[in-house]
């Protein structure tokens, strides 16, 4: 299980993510997380959609409701090009923290 | 209903978002989508094998207590409840603004129209500019809209700007008044700042005073202009919000 902070931290990224694949709405997008994590990123669901609307204000995603199954409706979501900029940011600082990281336990196996 | 239980699914999500609607951070739209996310679950958990009952107990436990999602809301919600009232009070500041222009065309206006100068056109302006204002913010994503959210998203900015904007003409004026730019009367004649003018007028600004007294009296009745209405629509956010439940 991941700490609350690092939650709170690699949500953008994973939305912005998984957005770069596709559209989709909310609740498809957090079981794509859940497959492609094997169940290890878990959410409080409610709390994604925050976080979406903030990212829409910003003008990173921009959604849209549509008709589901029968009279139900769904809202959608889909990456701009605010997006697309931002996930490169956060590609190049996560890779910065992973490939530290990397470096660090590759030459001290043992101590893990 | 497809299966009659003594679970009521229907009820039970109209109870959940009835629940989810006593905290004042949820849109209609923010609970539309999570209930769409709920019936989502829902419909997952069931295709699981779980009855009804069951699978609506988990998708509300995955959708989280509805304290801790309506703080998550609150974190990105709390500048919204505030470009709503903002956006009013610019709406309606505007209104009388046109309004004014416009009274001020039918007053002075209509007694060029015969001879048709530039004139007429000129004392246009105001009003044509106060309905593009009017119309872009109306416009949900409209450039006005726009402006609006990201200045508000810095409340001081906001207000900053509302003062200058009410003080420039003022300036002007007291400034023709005191001699120190010659021909400011040019906006008068041009009608260019109507708008501002004529709510000046509305609201009673003491133009004609002496220096101090013109300051103060001033201070008085915008601060009066701008608390008054903010209150009133206080009052009437917090009137629809309960109306929308």
């Amino acid at each position: 299980m991941l700490s609350k902070e690092l939650v709170a931290a690699s949500t953008v990224p994973l939305v912005l993510s998984v957005l770069a694949k596709g559209e989709t709405y909310g609740y498809e997008l957090i079981q794509r997380v859940r497959e492609l994590s094997d169940g290890r990123i878990e959410w409080t669901e409610g709390m994604l959609y925050p976080v979406l609307h903030w990212m829409e204000r910003e003008g990173m995603i921009e959604s849209e409701w549509r008709k589901a199954d029968g009279a139900r409706r769904r809202r959608y979501y889909r990456l701009l090009n605010k997006g697309r900029k931002a996930l490169r940011n956060e590609q190049q600082q996560w890779m910065t923290v992973h490939a530290t990281l990397m470096n660090l336990w590759k030459t001290k196996p043992r101590l893990i | 209903m497809e299966n009659e239980t003594a679970f009521d699914l229907t009820s039970a999500i109209r109870q959940w978002r009835a629940h989810l609607a006593q905290w004042p951070n949820f849109e209609s739209a923010a609970l539309d989508e999570l209930e769409s996310h709920l019936w989502d679950c829902i419909r997952d958990l069931e295709g699981r094998g779980l009855s009804q009952e069951e699978a609506f107990t988990i998708a509300a436990r995955r959708i989280g207590p509805a304290p801790v999602v309506a703080a998550e809301f609150a974190k990105i919600n709390g500048h919204g409840v505030w470009i709503d009232r903002m956006l009013w009070f610019v709406i309606a500041w505007l209104c009388v603004s046109a309004f004014e222009s416009f009274r001020s065309v039918l007053a002075s206006g209509i007694l060029f129209l015969l001879p048709f100068g530039t004139h007429v056109f000129v004392r246009l302006v105001p009003l044509i500019g106060a309905a593009v204002v009017l119309a872009s913010l109306i416009r949900r994503n409209g450039f006005g809209a726009r402006v609006l959210v990201n200045l508000s998203r810095r409340p001081f900015m906001l207000a900053g700007s509302f003062f200058l904007v009410q003080l420039v003409p003022e300036v002007l004026r007291y400034m023709g008044q005191l001699g120190l730019l010659r021909g400011t009367a040019f906006y008068e004649d041009w009608g260019l700042l109507a708008p501002f003018h004529g709510s000046a007028e509305i609201v009673g600004l003491a133009l004609d005073a002496p220096v101090p007294q013109l300051f103060t009296s001033n201070l008085l009745s915008l601060t009066i202009w701008i608390i008054g209405p903010l209150l009133i629509l206080i009052l009437a956010t917090r009137r629809l919000r309960l109306a929308r439940q």
